[in-house]
């Protein structure tokens, strides 16, 4: 355990977020006091024992008391890596007959072009588990061929002989008519106990290969994570944590275990979405609605974008080549992080990553046996990292170990091990810049207009640089940046996603008829908030389309305001359209007034505020003293700098460079000429130009 | 490492390399966003990329094999066809026997100036739904001479010093089937070729016009240093390799293609001499796409990460006899050289080179791309509908592993249309899109299986046209591993079934259904070797 510092008063109501990484496990605890956070290592094998742990400690150490977790709330991994790792429950399809090979077949694309060994990763469902039977609907969900109960029952015992421990039934154009595929839940609930999970539930929405696959990774993975909760549940009230855990789902929302077993496939993003929500819950208080969000940890960056307050959301994310249809955060990743190993290739270019030195070894600087140059490495030589500060959890850095590292990239360029530390962040930034690229210009966002927010562990390091590359005016770094995803799970809404395809041309809908269709949803929505103890009232409505024009294969989503709550008349529909022309101008540089818009998916958002107001951010503690280093920012030397513990630093405080801002959880590095303020909050926001 | 790089180049060299790099993204995301038809948005049959100002191409954005360093040719004919460029110039071009591919594939080229200096090219490549010419789409397979494949545009420039020739951009538009579409299509690839041109420039400013040109020559010769350590590798000596196309489309008879692959040195020769003359139908390809499907090949059995530009293709000669099906002179029609040949093409390439490596080397694949084209009018709302689809196939077996079952192979790399998009749009119903048992070439490592997909017309009638391969002669295998099982397209009248040919055109009445059934891969090494484990395997899942 590593606290960031003594603490001792016991004050009630204390909420808890604990972001559970591959390394570390995250914890922040809030109460009125402010945050205070704690790294313990992580449990892979195992991730519930390392937080039950992280949870025993606290409370042997007095640190915390079970009787007054008000709120306990996580962000797993567990069912990434059960999906990633191939660990998911046997499980068995039954679709339509001529289909059962859609799962595999998929969109006959392959991942990587060039290679000729690539390969396609194992159909979730094995060909022998996935039955055909003889029902059949068409385009407008009408009966071709009848459900033949008989088939139904055969296919029943078959499941049964061969041990199926999960089934999913997924029938072409269940979206428009979802009756045959009830009466196989019925038919096989007669026969057998196990989970079984119907498109129609998870993902009403065409394109069937997306639903199947969507609706394969819900039934394989619900046995996994019931197990998963179950044990959580029953070993946290074992040590007298009353309230229901709660975990963080890829729309950014969270939601009570007993609901996210149901549909694990909607918590597979559970970590990288819990740091973006804390990073818009900082872009609130900053009043700062546009933000380029960069989370850089040891062994990947991960980018997000917020335009306007909202957090980008897709519906076209896969999880190991694995199409997950439901609403996500959307997030992009490359191999750059604090442990991403330097080398030179075969052509004598410099390369950082996507090899990483991981948590074990880790960074030569670690001094935990690696020896590979990396770019935590490269940073410690420069003087960026304090060697004898804490770092991720360890006690001090081995900075001779890092030159070393550093050498055996320099000898061969023949450069200073500084020249090549230099070097080694230079490539490192490149490749940051292109992805940040990824998810603004190439997706139309200008970067000039946005902030950019950096955290995790490494993100503060590189921020600047990063921004400067891109012209990006400002740079925030929150108080918490190296356990934001902790704290971003107790500043996020309770909520549910909900849609429906319904594929029709506007001019061939009515507001009644969209009114009907949202009312499904709507009820759907209060049965699963209700069940999450939260009251009618205090639930917010959030309406969208997937508009195209007509003949078109992509969507825009397009948000609704109804002029009077929770009613949309047809003057509500004409604006509608017009806002979709509107955003397919900005976002394609052109749009046909004249021609059809068709409405693909309806969606509904069904969000509660989170059970208490915002957090204080300021993290507490007695800070250490600054002093001067000396820190290499570009070739011309070392020049001394400031160290400060950003603990101590005041309201409205000025931030001149050169310095280095550090803290047990993440370090700052501010450039010679660079200036800003830290707020009330302990946020730092510098302006880059 | 066969010369050191100077200190200062191994970082700035990868800084660069990256920068420039991000350009030839930016602008293809940018023209896959802007575009209007689904053929570059969704299917993205496009691709950007950046030139040095001798028209050298340091970085390519491509989403599809068939457009990789082809466009060399067009940057090219464009220099060569402009005495003068200017600010603000685009060269505009689709002519096969002036720096394009096939007609559909119009190519935009663009000068990048400093002050009153050029210091770089730009240019992007769109596949267009259609060019003009005798069928909707422009993809017949029955032509004989390439004026009735469309329109040919030469190198032309349709922007001077930033106004628009409009008079030019009529007579395009007169000649297409789709005018505002196209003109939708190619404003975005106007709009892509100006988002490079700022991107350069910015680039330019921020690091100095002499170190940029500096740096795309180091990239040059980074990659080509690449490419010669990879192969430097490779065994020395020479392999020839033939395979054949089935027929042309209008007259009987296979088509060889034969190759000699000589590795000499750090260098490799392909030469194609030996191959057919060029044919009546639509199956002749220009240097360009030859070029396209031996860097294809080279860069797949070497190393696939090496970045593609004119460094890389440089320690690679390619000799292909005039008036060939490889490098096709006017006025043959070359439509589906792109599609079909190309594919036999990197068929060759790969069979030579795994005579040489063989542990490098794979079986083939399925060999088509299985263009379909389906049109009429559909009752439900009277309207004339077009559906246009490629289909994956078995994947050969490896040296190690077995083919991928039902997957596109090698020059493409589209998606299919989901069988719920498919049903909506048209009136057609998918009876069943499902992977054909025993279609892989049996070996020590199984070739992929085929898919059939049978479609059933609902509307009065439709015309269906289809340019396939592989439906009379087998994608081979290798080191004693069987071929791979043909391909078959079927029509069923009242239950009664007719075998068609690989391509040609029919009339379907309502309630017929036609199957495109796509070859399996061939196999790997010979089949006593199979373990038992993976024999059992098919059996269960019944693959064989």
């Amino acid at each position: 355990m590593f606290p960031s510092q003594s603490y001792t008063d016991v004050i009630v109501a204390k909420a808890i977020g604990i972001d559970i990484g591959g390394t570390f496990i995250d914890l922040v605890i809030s109460d009125s006091s402010g945050l205070r956070f704690y790294k313990f290592p992580s449990t892979p094998d195992a991730p519930e024992r390392g937080v039950l742990q992280a949870l025993e400690r606290l409370i042997e150490h007095d640190v915390l008391k079970a009787s007054d977790v008000s709120r306990i709330a996580h962000g797993s991994t567990v069912a990434t890596n059960a999906l990633l790792e191939g660990a998911w429950a046997k499980t068995a399809l039954i679709t339509t007959r001529g289909f059962r090979d859609v799962l595999e077949i998929g969109r006959q694309d392959r991942s990587h072009l060039y290679d000729l060994n690539v390969e396609r990763p194992d159909p979730i469902i094995p060909r022998d588990l996935r039955f055909e039977t003889s029902e059949r609907l068409d385009a407008a969900g009408q009966v071709v061929r009848n459900l033949p109960a008989f088939e139904i029952r055969e296919i029943a015992d078959r499941l049964a002989a061969a041990g199926v421990e999960a089934v999913a039934v997924v029938f072409l154009f269940s979206y428009l008519n979802p009756e045959h595929e009830r009466s196989v839940l019925d038919l096989l609930r007669e026969k057998m106990d196990v989970p079984i999970t119907l498109s129609s539930d998870v993902l009403p929405e065409f394109r069937e290969y997306e639903r199947s696959s969507t609706t394969a990774v819900c039934a394989s993975l619900r046995p996994v994570i019931e197990c998963y909760m179950k044990n959580l549940a029953d070993q946290s009230s074992g040590i007298g944590i009353v309230p229901e855990w709660q975990i963080m789902q890829s729309n950014g929302t969270v939601i009570s275990a007993t609901q996210a077993q149901k549909e694990p496939v909607r918590i597979l993003l559970s970590g990288p979405a819990a740091g973006v929500q804390g990073a818009k819950t900082i872009g609130q208080m900053k009043e700062t609605p546009n933000l380029i969000t960069m989370d850089m940890g040891g062994t990947s960056c991960d980018v997000a974008l917020i335009r306007n307050g909202e957090i980008g959301q897709t519906t076209t994310g896969t999880v190991g080549e694995h199409p997950v249809a439901v609403r996500m955060n959307e997030i992009h990743t490359i191999g750059a992080g604090g442990g991403s190993i330097a080398w030179i290739d075969p052509g004598g270019a410099l390369r950082v990553g996507p090899k990483s030195a991981g948590a074990v070894p880790g960074p030569a600087c670690y001094g935990r046996g690696g020896t590979l140059p990396t770019v935590s490495d490269a940073h410690t030589v420069l003087g960026h990292l304090l060697p004898d500060t804490s770092l991720g959890g360890l006690p001090s850095l081995d900075s001779d170990k890092a030159r070393d590292a550093i050498q055996s990239i320099a000898a061969p360029l023949t450069v200073s091990i500084e020249e090549a530390a230099l070097g080694i962040l230079d490539v490192a930034d490149a490749a940051m810049e292109r992805a940040v690229r990824v998810i603004s210009v190439e997706r139309g966002y200008d970067p000039r207009q946005f902030s950019l927010l950096a955290f995790g562990g490494a993100g503060p390091l590189h921020a600047v640089s990063i921004a400067q590359r891109l012209s990006i005016p400002r740079v925030i770094i929150p108080a918490v940046a190296g356990v934001l995803s902790a704290m971003g799970l107790l500043t996020c809404e309770v909520g549910r996603d909900y849609g429906r395809s319904i594929l029709r041309p506007m001019s061939d809908l009515n507001s009644e008829l969209i009114m009907k269709q949202l009312s499904g949803l709507e009820n759907r929505g209060l049965q699963e908030l209700r069940a999450e103890g939260i009251e009618e009232e205090s639930i917010q409505r959030e309406i969208s389309a997937d508009l195209r024009y007509q003949g078109q294969s992509h969507e825009l989503n397009v948000r609704l305001t109804p002029s009077s709550g929770f009613e949309i008349s047809s003057q509500d529909l004409d604006i509608w359209v017009e806002s979709f022309h509107r955003e397919h101008e900005a976002r394609f540089g052109h749009a046909s007034r004249n021609e059809d818009v068709e409405l693909v998916a309806l969606r509904l958002r069904m969000t509660a505020p989170p059970a208490f107001s915002h957090p204080r951010m300021k993290v507490a503690g007695a800070a250490d003293e600054r002093r001067e280093i000396l820190v290499w920012f570009d070739s011309g030397g070392p020049i001394a700098a400031q160290a400060i513990d950003r603990r101590s630093l005041l309201e409205n405080e000025r931030i001149s460079g050169p310095a280095v801002l550090w803290g047990a959880d993440a370090t700052l590095l501010v450039p010679p000429g660079i200036e800003g303020t830290c707020d009330a909050m302990g946020t730092i926001q510098l302006e880059t130009t | 490492m066969s010369q050191k790089p100077n200190r200062i180049d191994a970082i700035t060299l990868e800084v660069l390399r990256n920068a420039i790099a991000a350009i030839s993204d930016e602008m293809n995301a940018n023209l896959v966003r802007t575009s209007y038809s689904p053929n570059i948005k969704e299917r993205r049959d496009c691709s950007s990329a950046v030139f040095d100002a001798f028209g050298r191409m340091v970085a390519q954005a491509e989403s599809i094999p068939v457009h990789l360093g082809a466009m060399p040719y067009s940057v090219e004919a464009a220099i060569g066809s402009v005495s003068s460029f200017s600010p603000g110039d685009i060269v505009v071009l689709n002519d096969p026997y002036a720096g394009g591919a096939h007609l559909p594939d119009i190519t935009f080229v663009a000068p990048v100036f400093i002050e009153d200096r050029l210091i770089a090219f730009v240019a992007d490549r769109a596949h267009h739904a259609d060019v003009g010419g005798k069928e909707p789409g422009s993809l017949a397979g029955d032509t004989v001479e390439i004026y009735q494949e469309g329109l040919r545009i030469p190198p032309i420039r349709l922007w001077e010093q930033g106004i628009l020739k409009d008079d030019l951009l009529q007579l395009i538009l007169a000649n297409v089937r789709t005018p505002d579409e196209r003109w939708g299509d190619l404003r975005a690839q106007q709009a892509a070729c100006t988002t490079g041109i700022d991107r350069m420039s910015a680039l330019c400013l921020r690091v100095g016009e002499s170190m940029l040109t500096n740096a795309m020559s180091a990239v040059l010769d980074y990659s080509e240093r690449r490419m010669r350590h990879q192969i430097g590798q490779l065994p020395q000596g020479e392999a020839s390799f033939e395979d054949v196309l089935d027929d042309d489309g209008v007259s009987e008879g296979t088509i060889p293609i034969r190759v000699c692959v000589r590795i000499r040195g750090d260098r490799i020769e392909v030469d194609f001499s030996g191959t057919s003359k060029q044919v009546r139908g639509p199956v002749n390809a220009v240097f360009a796409v030859t070029a396209s499907a031996t860097y294809f090949a080279i860069r797949a059995f070497t190393d696939p990460e090496i970045p593609p530009n004119s460094g890389c293709y440089r320690p690679i000669e390619i000799t292909a006899p005039e008036g060939s099906i490889v490098n096709a002179c006017l006025p043959a029609p070359v439509v589906g050289g792109n599609l079909e040949t190309s594919q036999r093409i990197v068929d060759v390439v790969l069979g030579a080179l795994g005579k040489l490596a063989p542990e490098r080397s794979m079986a083939a694949c399925q060999g088509s791309m299985n263009n379909l084209a389906i049109g009429g009018i559909d009752p439900r709302n009277g309207k004339l509908f077009t559906l246009y689809e490629t289909m994956g196939g078995g994947f050969g077996a490896r040296p190690t592993k077995d083919g991928i079952d039902g997957i596109h192979s090698h020059m493409t790399n589209t998606l299919n249309t989901p069988v719920e998009a498919l049903e909506t749009s048209y009136p057609l119903r998918v009876e069943r899109y499902e992977l054909r048992p025993g279609t892989g070439g049996e070996g020590q490592y199984r070739g992929g299986l085929g898919i059939r997909r049978d479609m059933t017309c609902l509307a009065e009638s439709a015309r269906v046209s289809f340019l396939t391969d592989r439906r009379s002669t087998h994608p081979y295998g290798i080191e004693g591993g069987d071929p791979g099982a043909l391909g078959k397209n079927v029509v069923t009248r009242n239950g009664e079934e007719t075998a068609l040919s690989s391509k040609g055109t029919v009339t379907l009445q309502y309630g017929d259904t036609i199957s495109i059934q796509t070859p399996g891969g061939g196999g790997f090494g010979p089949r006593s070797r199979r373990e038992k484990a993976a024999i059992d395997r098919d059996l269960r899942e019944d693959r064989l």
